[in-house]
């Protein structure tokens, strides 16, 4: 079965501060290194043998996959298009500063609609994007996990399964939980597991 | 508040491969072994306040059980909650489904409905299983269990998250699994977890 695991990394100091990283490159938190080793050999236990690791270029994402890589004895492989979604002027604000900055704007995105603001990713566009990347690492029969972050993964997880990419209903993805999905046999994709952890 | 849908544990017919539906065939040593996994992690996860409600098929029920036996709070049978009726497709395995219906087996795998004569349409289990699951999240104040089965866990959790019925998009969770959900203000259901198994459950 042609089957991607959707992995998100491991926490970093900005994520314990709740600030936004989007394009910034934060890494691990000391014990995002342990949270991401244990990820790993449960996926690997779960889900191996595993035919390849492919790593969104953000540090957080390649000191998560490093760790997978090790379990499933293959070298961890870059991919621009699973890099995270620029969150532009927001970068390094959490979300308590943003309210009160950016009101209308805050509104705005707790609705799941893109805020108006200067070099904002938006929904549609890196969708589409990861989406893409998705579906070009894909091997047939085989599993091949990504690499990734939250809004990121998210997105991806949309275009795959043909749901807009304003929807609202796929929930949060923790640190280190990962998303299965498996191709059926028109190509189509299906969500087998969503959210999953180590413990 | 958080919403959770079990599928039962195993029973010799899913070992087997063979279609229940409404047949009621109950747990095998493996299924009860991963009832009492389902229970002991969801008991540890649930708040005091807690809603146990269950198909009342014996393989649902029994899972329901041994939840209900670690809180006590008691499990309510909701016959909405059964598992959708397969007819002449009940207690035939996967090749014989193929041999006899090579069609209508692979148009069901890619769109849910085979439109076969006896077969429960998924529009009427996607409208009783949503109907029963948002009634008893109205009923309950705390959290919500609700055990029911494979083929009816897919296409309501499916449609309670907003996706159209023509297409599979959930896969199947396996027997002791379950699914975690929240139901916003605006009564929008969130898909928080899928096909969840604690590490030690058994398959």
């Amino acid at each position: 079965m042609t089957t991607l695991i959707l992995w998100r990394h491991a926490p970093t100091g900005y994520n314990l501060e709740q600030r936004l990283q989007g394009s910034l490159d934060i890494p691990l938190v000391p014990h995002g290194r342990a949270a991401a080793r244990a990820a790993a050999e449960r996926i690997g236990a779960l889900y191996g043998p595993i035919a390849a690791v492919v790593s969104s270029p953000l540090t957080r994402a390649k000191q998560s996959a490093v760790e997978l890589g090790a379990v499933a004895r293959v070298d961890v492989v870059e991919q621009p298009g699973l890099t995270q979604r620029p969150y532009g002027e927001w970068e390094g604000l959490t979300w308590n500063e943003i309210q009160q900055r950016w009101p209308q704007e805050y509104d705005r995105r707790m609705q799941g609609l893109d805020p108006r603001i200067e070099g904002w990713g938006e929904s549609a566009q890196v969708a589409e994007r990861v989406g893409a990347a998705l579906r070009s690492i894909a091997l047939s029969g085989q599993t091949v996990v990504a690499v990734s972050h939250g809004s990121a993964l998210t997105l991806g997880v949309a275009d795959l399964v043909g749901m807009g990419p304003s929807a609202v209903t796929l929930g949060h993805l923790p640190h280190a939980a990962w998303n299965v999905l498996r191709q059926g046999s028109q190509g189509d994709w299906r969500i087998d597991g969503y959210a999953l952890q180590a413990d | 508040v958080r919403t959770f849908v079990v599928r039962h544990g195993r029973t010799a017919w899913n070992a087997a491969g063979r279609l229940q539906g409404g047949t009621d065939i109950s747990l095998d040593d493996v299924g009860v072994a991963q009832a009492h996994g389902a229970a002991q992690a969801l008991g540890g996860i649930v708040a005091a306040d807690v809603t146990i409600v269950s198909s009342p098929l014996v393989r649902a029920a029994d899972t329901a059980s041994a939840l209900n036996s670690l809180l006590g709070t008691g499990v309510h049978l909701d016959e909405r909650l059964r598992e959708r009726s397969y007819g002449p497709w009940e207690g035939l395995s996967s090749d014989e489904r193929r041999h006899g219906w090579p069609d209508a087996v692979e148009r069901w795998k890619v769109t849910g409905d085979p439109g076969v004569e006896g077969i429960e349409s998924q529009t009427e289990v996607i409208e009783r299983m949503g109907l029963a699951i948002n009634e008893w999240r109205d009923r309950a104040s705390g959290d919500l269990v609700v055990f029911t089965h494979g083929g009816a866990a897919r296409a309501s959790v499916q449609s309670l998250i907003g996706l159209p019925p023509e297409r599979r998009v959930m896969g199947l969770l396996g027997n002791g699994a379950w699914v975690r959900m929240h139901r916003r203000a605006d009564r929008v259901w969130v898909l928080d977890q899928f096909n969840v198994t604690p590490a030690s459950t058994p398959t």
